[in-house]
Formats: C-alpha cells, structure tokens, sequence
C-alpha cells in the first residue's frame, strides 16, 4: 500500500469523522424530539442519496475524464476546501473564532424542534426532513472529498470504505454516549483533515499541470509537514495577538439552513 | 415541475457559490492563482516546486490574518 493511499485513507476517515459527529448531532436531536423512526427513515434517505451521488459522479469520472484534467480539477477543489478548513481551524485554536459546539447545536435544534410539538410514536414529517438535510448537507462535503481523492487515484472504492468506515463508528460512538458528542476533539481533527486535503490539493495540481513533484507519492508527506508546521506557527503568532474573549457557542453561519424552522 | 426544477438549480448553484466562494473569496482567487502558475512553470520544474507551496502558504496566512481582523470587527463593543 503507497504512502498515497495511506493518506487518501486517514483524510477520507478524519474528514468523515468530523462530518458524522456534526450531521449526528441533528439526527439526535431529531430523534429525541420528533421520534426515532423518522429521524432514521430521513438519516437513512439521505445515505443512499449521497452513496448514489458517489456512484453516479465519482464512476463516470474515473473512467471518461482524462486523467490529468481530472487531477487538475480535483486538486483545485481540494485546495479551496483543505484551505477553508485550516482557515477555520486556525481561527478556533488561537481563539479568535468560537468552536463548533455540538451540545449548544444539540439544544438549539432540540429547542426549535419542541417548538412545532410533539410527534412522536407516529410519522413525522419534520423529523424526517431535519434529520434527512443534516446528514445531506454534511455528508455533501465528504462525497466531495471521496470523489476527489478516490477518482483522482483510481481508489473510488478504498475512499468509499474510509468512509463508511468512519461512519459507523461515530454512529457507534455517538450512540453509546448519546450527548457527549462535545468531547469529540473536532477541532483537532479538522485540522489535521485541512493539512491533508491542501497537500492532497496542492500535489494533484500540480501533477495535473505537469509539474512532477520529487519522490512522487513521497512529496505529499513532506508537504503534510510543511503545512503541520505553518500551522502550528499561525496558532502560536494568533494566539499572541490578544484575542477577544470568544465563548464556544453556534457558530449560526454554520448552522444555518439545518434546521427547518 | 418547472418551479420545482429551478429551486433545485438555484439550491445547486447556491451550494457551488457557498462551497468554492462563500465568505472566502481570497481562498478562491488563491486556488485560480495556483491552478494557472502550476500550468505556467509546468517546464520550470525548481521554481514550481518552491513557488507553489509559498503561495498556498501566503495565502493561507492573508486569509487566516483577514479573518482575524473580521472575527474582532463582529465582536460586540464592551460597555464601560
């Protein structure tokens, strides 16, 4: 196995796993407000409609998308969203943005939901919605990282099982602690996932255009510890730039849009 | 249908502009940079390799130091 698809499968992982925890947040509260049935028929729905996505994307890709445009393609999309995340992540760790918080999310939705009444034991219409969007809207942002990664190596497959793979543990997981989804270390995570993805994004650019990066698959490694150290230095020179205090709350942009009120 | 087929255009479009712009325009404008300077040194394989992570770098500092600035601009005035 190359150091290539080591990486493409802890990025697949990490970035599944921050998504999983956000999107079960919603599924959760869903479930505990507006009955479980629905809740899962909507997590459920949502699933196969992204797993078809994956499909009916990702395989057409791979196989009548000449190789380098693709990887052109891919790396561009990688860059913007590794350099989002690691933007974000930045801001959170030297405090100068609040962290994502799920409890305060869990209450939000938890509240707004209650609000509508109580429909459990039967069929509810906006427990299948909230739940069947969070996990959608969540789960978006990863097809896009299986696609990318998977089509741009030929490993559409090894991506989707990272995937799935992160999936359910964090259902596993959440489950079992059910509203301790606070202490999952998000932030750290999507760090780590913003490296990966910028060097991921940055190595296919550039071998898509023609420049051959040296060592190969080596070089992405090497530009995961070159990002690893920016990083951690932007952290530390933020951090000393006396930062208003932030309490950890919803971050509302992020939020928006999960919930149909 | 037809009203039905262009609140899913508008919800597609709305995505792409949230996903690749949103309120990181300077990441996007980065990618471009990065995307067209890949192309151009294509046959200059030395300053390729140095000028693309530098510029990824810079432009992950200038977005992070800007969001920064934006981040204290939406902090409410402490009374007092």
């Amino acid at each position: 196995m190359s150091s290539a698809t080591i990486f493409l499968m802890l990025a697949v992982f990490g970035a599944c796993c921050v998504e999983a925890v956000e999107a079960l947040t919603i599924v959760l509260a869903a479930g505990v407000t507006r009955g479980w049935r629905s809740a899962m028929e909507g997590t459920v729905a949502a699933l196969v409609v992204l797993g078809v996505i994956v499909g009916a994307v990702g395989v057409p890709l791979i196989h009548y998308v000449p190789i380098d445009a693709l990887r052109v393609l891919v790396g561009a999309l990688l860059l913007v969203l590794g350099l989002s995340w690691l933007r974000k992540a930045i801001l959170r760790a030297s405090g100068h943005k609040a962290k994502h918080d799920e409890d305060a999310i869990y209450a939000e939705t938890t509240a707004t939901l209650r609000e509508d009444g109580s429909a459990r034991g039967r069929r509810d219409s906006l427990g299948f919605v909230v739940a069947f969007k969070g996990v959608f809207l969540e789960g978006m942002e990863v097809v896009l990282i299986v696609i990318s990664l998977g089509a741009s190596q030929h490993k559409l497959g090894v991506a989707a099982i990272a995937a799935a793979a992160a999936i359910v543990l964090v259902s596993v997981v959440g489950l079992l602690v059910s509203r301790q989804l606070s202490q999952v270390p998000e932030n750290t995570i999507k760090t780590v996932v913003g490296i990966m993805l910028t060097s991921f994004g940055l190595f296919w650019v550039g071998e898509g255009a023609g420049v051959h990066w040296p060592g190969s698959d080596l070089a992405i490694p090497v530009l995961i510890g070159v990002f690893a150290v920016v990083t951690t230095g932007a952290v530390a020179l933020l951090r000393t730039q006396t930062p208003a205090p932030v309490a950890a709350h919803l971050d509302h942009a992020e939020a928006d849009g999960r919930v149909a009120s | 249908m037809t009203e039905t087929l262009a609140r899913w255009v508008k919800a597609f479009g709305h995505f792409w502009w949230d996903f690749l712009v949103g309120d990181t325009p300077e990441l996007f404008v980065a990618m471009l940079v990065l995307v067209g300077i890949a192309f151009g040194l294509r046959h200059d394989r030395v300053a390729a390799i140095v000028l693309l992570p530098l510029l990824a770098i810079v432009a992950l500092l200038g977005s992070a130091w800007r969001g920064r600035v934006r981040e204290r601009k939406q902090q409410p005035v402490e009374e007092g």
